[in-house]
């Protein structure tokens, strides 16, 4: 188990992941109650897409802000994003981190999207550092899987 | 009035540190009258509002967000997440001829809505439609000036013709570098921005006549 405001202080303050942006999901419950609007920003958006563009411009504006950008949403999402995350994020090369729920049936597709994943376990703080790498080398979105109760 | 004129008139109006996002639809038309300040959304239909509202969010230069009736009505979702956003440095344009240039111009169902200005003025933007002016030349001479005192989340109509007779220019930049550029621009704090205004300074000899 994670303690939810654990992993938002060090995601915001260490990693600087300040802005997210998402649709709401009743499975991140946990996470929700636990965001503050001393350390970050969150937007609900009227849909995925919608968020994901708003994470994007964020990220395009990191470079003077430093402010850097993710958007949280359900697994079942996921297809929604998919053509703007081709025509779109991994064309222009804008990295977004997407914190994704997922349960055990959705997640077994999502390694069929070829989107890179990392699935976050009780060592939170690794795995944040992994996916942000690999965002980082891939210039472009990666997936943070988040499990069935993972966040207390 | 022709779309790519419209675009034209619009574009150069624009302030040296205004940011223009430019709709997936009207991309060819515009990289006619290419600025620095320009991004262009070359493959993705639907996402050129929501990316709009980002770059507004993080920067307090203007951002326009070019597009076109047909985009409009794939997200309408997202133009109230632009008016609620209350970003006063936020103007989405939208060039309206109730048709799919694409598709032959098969009609769409721009023109069944009842009234637009009182759609987008309902969800939340001021409402300015530039038709009229664009129509008579006299007119047309004040759309700069206008453009230079406006204020957000502002919804810009225009009607333009069916007809597309435009001059497409194929994008010469590659997605990353229209990305780079874009960069560059934002964090060029030589070009003016928009929307901050320093406090007046006075020195001491004007306060002193103040007083008086």
């Amino acid at each position: 188990m994670v303690k939810a405001k654990e992993f938002w202080d060090y995601l915001c303050n260490d990693l600087s992941y300040r802005f997210f942006a998402g649709v709401p999901c009743v499975e991140f419950k946990n996470l929700y109650n636990a965001m503050s609007s001393k350390i970050m920003h969150y937007i609900p958006a009227v849909d995925i897409n919608t968020a994901l563009g708003i994470a994007s411009g964020v990220s395009i504006t990191s470079m003077n802000t430093g402010i850097k950008s993710g958007i949280i949403f359900h697994s079942r999402e996921l297809y929604n994003l998919i053509a703007n995350y081709n025509n779109f994020n991994t064309l222009y090369q804008i990295p977004v981190l997407f914190i994704m729920y997922s349960d055990v049936d959705s997640f077994k597709n999502i390694s069929s999207n070829k989107i890179p994943y990392v699935v976050l376990d009780d060592n939170f703080k690794s795995k944040l550092n992994r996916v942000i790498k690999k965002m980082e080398k891939e210039r472009k979105p990666c997936i943070l899987v988040v499990k069935e109760d993972v966040f207390e | 009035m022709n779309r790519q004129q419209v675009i034209k008139i619009l574009l150069n109006s624009l302030e040296d540190g205004d940011i223009s996002v430019i709709s997936y639809d009207l991309c060819e038309e515009a990289f006619k009258f290419d600025r620095d300040g320009s991004f262009y959304i070359t493959k993705s239909d639907t996402i050129a509002g929501s990316l709009g509202l980002g770059l507004a969010l993080g920067t307090d230069k203007r951002v326009f967000i070019f597009t076109s009736d047909n985009e409009f009505l794939k997200t309408f979702g997202m133009a109230s997440q632009i008016a609620v956003s209350k970003c006063k440095n936020i103007f989405y344009v939208i060039l309206h001829n109730s048709v799919y240039n694409s598709l032959d111009n098969y009609f769409n169902i721009f023109s069944g809505i009842t009234s637009p200005k009182g759609m987008f003025f309902n969800i939340g933007f001021l409402v300015h439609d530039y038709t009229n002016y664009f129509q008579n030349k006299t007119l047309q001479k004040s759309i700069p000036k206008i453009v230079k005192n406006v204020r957000g989340p502002l919804a810009i109509l225009v009607e333009v013709d069916k007809k597309l007779k435009a001059d497409l220019v194929k994008i010469s930049y590659s997605e990353i570098e229209l990305k780079d550029r874009l960069m560059t621009f934002m964090s060029n704090s030589d070009l003016k921005t928009s929307l901050f205004e320093p406090p007046k300074i006075f020195t001491t000899k004007e306060l002193e006549i103040k007083e008086e």
